[in-house]
């Protein structure tokens, strides 16, 4: 998979955006030729889908032209969103079938300026199915049911991908400490036990570290139906000037669409950038973990892995990198 | 005896504390991960952190030649400098 950012102005202002590093390019817009390079880059390379990411997507001045253009593929369209979308956007969205399209919608994220949570409200009532929200932990206490009822009331898709909040290497975003996974990992398994009876799945996102829960709470989320394992790997998210980066947290670990051909050798490059640090994990304890070393377990994010060395500044990766 | 001031950790070179009080290293010139135990990642410490100079002694006491032998190989390796007086 690979994620093409088409703009970095937001109307969210969420504390843990692990893509503000990138709202300070001075290109806000990504230019319609270039969206068709990194498109023929997708199709090349062999997926299936195209994912939209930002900022905001929706708020390119050429939103309806840009799902035109992937319609016009016959390419799935994959939407990352704070689902607050504006009426004239959402119509373009709603006539795309279903087995077409589909829009990830983060529920914590919080509008500027206005409210615009009646505008989101609206949003997941017109498209529904096509909906499935995300949830980023950053307080380690919380609690899905209001979006239960969410997925209840607008008939969204009876899932929810939970993802943890991560630093930016570099910082300037908020996160949650590791300290708290546990707490974090007690407030998933009271979640899960819920979702069960609701027939609702929960998904998790990158860097869960094993540790987090007991061998026996893996197997009573495996009972509940959670889609629940441990990995990390490049995202590939694609920047405006095309550069490719690990992930956005790690906007250090990167290559460029001048210099690779498919998403598979991006992947190769990458892979081959991180992998002085993948016998690292965000604890101490990780480099003699066997669940690490038995490949069970990722470690954690890659990110707060790079936070722990001495002397590895953001310059510092970037000369190791060259 | 030579004191551990004597020595600093070039500042390219980046590491992290692992569990039971060892040293991971990587030096960013060869890509190279070098893991440090016992006296070895004492000694590192005790020279990043420039303190606790009767460990050091005790270290370089105790361990002789192979104590002057790992200085000199993270000297030749570009791991640590000598600091000029």
């Amino acid at each position: 998979m690979a994620n093409i950012l088409i703009t970095t102005v937001c109307n969210a202002n969420c504390s843990f955006c692990f893509a503000r590093e990138n709202a300070q390019e001075s290109q806000k817009f990504i230019d319609l030729d270039d969206l068709n390079d990194r498109i023929d880059f997708i199709q090349s390379s062999g997926l299936s889908q195209i994912r939209l990411i930002g900022g905001e997507p929706t708020l390119h001045p050429k939103f309806q032209e840009i799902v035109s253009r992937i319609r016009s593929t016959g390419l799935d369209l994959i939407l990352f969103s704070n689902g607050f979308i504006s009426q004239k956007n959402l119509g373009c969205l709603e006539e795309i079938p279903q087995e077409k399209f589909a829009v990830l919608v983060n529920v914590n994220a919080i509008s500027k300026g206005e409210n615009l949570e009646k505008l989101r409200q609206e949003v997941l009532r017109s498209l529904n199915i096509k909906v499935t929200l995300g949830f980023t932990i950053l307080n380690p206490f919380f609690d899905l049911s209001p979006y239960y009822q969410w997925i209840n009331d607008y008939g969204l898709q009876r899932k929810v991908r939970l993802g943890l909040a991560q630093p930016i290497f570099g910082g300037g975003n908020q996160y949650l400490s590791p300290k708290n996974y546990r707490n974090a990992a007690q407030s998933i398994l009271n979640n899960a036990e819920k979702s069960k009876n609701e027939n609702i799945q929960l998904e998790f996102d990158c860097g869960f570290v094993r540790c987090m829960f007991t061998n026996e709470e893996w197997q009573q989320l495996d009972d509940w139906g959670v889609i629940a394992e441990s990995h990390c790997a490049p995202n590939l998210d694609i920047g405006l000037n095309g550069q490719v980066f690990h992930c956005f947290s790690i906007s250090q670990i990167t290559t460029s669409l001048d210099k690779i051909d498919s998403t598979k050798a991006a992947i190769t490059e990458l892979n081959d950038q991180r992998k002085l640090f993948r016998e690292f994990g965000i604890y101490p304890h990780c480099s003699e973990c066997p669940e690490l070393n038995n490949g069970r377990c990722c470690g954690g994010c890659l990110s707060l892995t790079l936070r722990r060395f001495h002397n590895l500044n953001p310059e510092v990766l970037r000369k190791m990198r060259q | 005896m030579i004191s551990q001031s004597k020595y600093q950790i070039n500042p390219d070179i980046i590491w992290v504390n692992e569990s039971k009080g060892r040293v991971a290293v990587i030096n960013p010139h060869t890509k190279e991960n070098i893991h440090l135990k016992g006296f070895e990642a004492v000694m590192w410490r005790s020279i990043w952190q420039g303190i606790s100079p009767l460990i050091w002694e005790r270290q370089v006491e105790e361990q002789g030649n192979n104590a002057m032998n790992v200085l000199n190989e993270w000297i030749n390796a570009g791991l640590i400098t000598v600091v000029e007086s």
